[in-house]
């Protein structure tokens, strides 16, 4: 069975390069959409035991608003923006809604449906992997509790995980949040062949 | 002795006779967090279930990740730690669907599936359970006080249940 490392530098940086070309593509969309300015971090890889997954992506009693989209295709996987509930709110309100609402809530999904569609076409484009975004769900609950399920996916036979990671910011509002890939287990190495370094 | 707050994350467990210790895991979506205590002693004991069953071919996988596994495991550390078997019972919650709606997808029926594979392992194993709170959509924390056998569970923004 596999076992960290799982991967070498090269693959790790190619994966990297994923989530580079994905964020800047999802970024764009989000920043025509709220006619702002979007800074978006250096994505990280995060290779990590199980038990400390969670905790690298925020303090896990936090309440956030999380868009969960699961891909299927050639490599499943699950893209997830957190958003701290304070960053939920100014979003919907720079759009207009509020975040406690219903109509915010079909606000928040939209977003996580355009961000991830921009990320997933950048995706294929890429690897020219077959990859279905299916539509968003959204949970407002403990950040712990909405990344256990898609975590737990990335390691159903191994005891480490692999995610990608970056923070997105809107430029002159108090708005941050986490934008996540997740790929399944097995997904991993058929993206990596895909980008011709497995 | 002093107590610590010992933080039980995915795939771990951790069995404690200190009677000031605190077992807790945080954020239960999908998980299950299963305390076994047995109070006449002050023995407890706290496991992060991620997944239902262990993948057939010896994985060599944490035994505490998968419910099948996890069950028998946390029973063997807290008897090995002084509780009597006879004597354990049993608190679990977790196991919550969290993105309402999610259809059929096996993959979003985790949290049912890892509370049925637990009690079944521990009524396999003849635990009586005392106190349970699984499924719904939404998450919860675990508190597992090892001095008393007191187990409380909370969700955002409620107050502490104890079962």
């Amino acid at each position: 069975m596999a076992v960290d490392p799982r991967y070498t530098e090269l693959e790790l940086s190619a994966v990297q390069e994923i989530a580079n070309i994905g964020t800047g593509n999802a970024a764009t969309a989000l920043g025509m959409l709220v006619g702002r300015q979007i800074d978006i971090g250096v994505p990280s890889v995060e290779l990590v035991p199980l038990a400390e997954a969670a905790e690298r992506i925020g303090p896990l009693e936090a309440t956030v608003a999380a868009v969960l989209t699961p891909v299927r295709g050639d490599a499943p996987a699950s893209l997830l923006l957190a958003l701290p509930m304070p960053s939920a709110e100014v979003l919907c309100g720079l759009l207009g809604t509020d975040a406690n609402s219903e109509l915010g809530h079909s606000c928040l999904q939209e977003i996580g449906n355009i961000l991830t569609g921009s990320y997933t076409t950048a995706l294929v484009g890429m690897t020219g992997l077959a990859l279905e975004p299916e539509p968003p769900l959204l949970a407002i609950d403990m950040l712990g509790a909405v990344v256990d399920t898609v975590l737990a996916m990335s390691a159903a036979d191994a005891d480490t995980v692999l995610f990608l990671q970056t923070a997105i910011s809107i430029e002159g509002a108090e708005c941050s949040f986490g934008f996540l890939f997740v790929p399944q287990d097995a997904a991993v190495d058929t993206l990596l062949r895909a980008l011709g370094v497995a | 002795m002093t107590g610590t707050r010992h933080m039980v994350r995915m795939a771990e467990q951790v069995v404690s006779a200190n009677c000031d210790d605190v077992l807790v895991s945080l954020g239960l979506g999908s998980c299950i967090g299963l305390a076994l205590v047995d109070d006449a002693v002050g023995v407890a004991g706290l496991v992060h279930i991620v997944l239902p069953q262990a993948p057939a071919a010896g994985a060599g996988a944490a035994s505490a990740k998968f419910a099948d596994t996890a069950v028998p495991s946390l029973i063997d550390a807290v008897t090995r730690a002084g509780a009597r078997a006879a004597r354990l019972r049993a608190v679990l919650c977790g196991g919550a669907h969290m993105f309402g709606n999610a259809g059929t997808s096996p993959v979003m029926q985790i949290g049912a599936r890892n509370a049925e594979a637990t009690m079944d392992a521990l009524n396999a194993a003849r635990i009586s359970v005392r106190g349970k709170d699984t499924g719904g959509s939404s998450g919860r924390s675990i508190e597992v006080h090892v001095a008393n056998g007191d187990v409380l569970v909370r969700g955002v923004g409620q107050q502490a249940r104890k079962l």
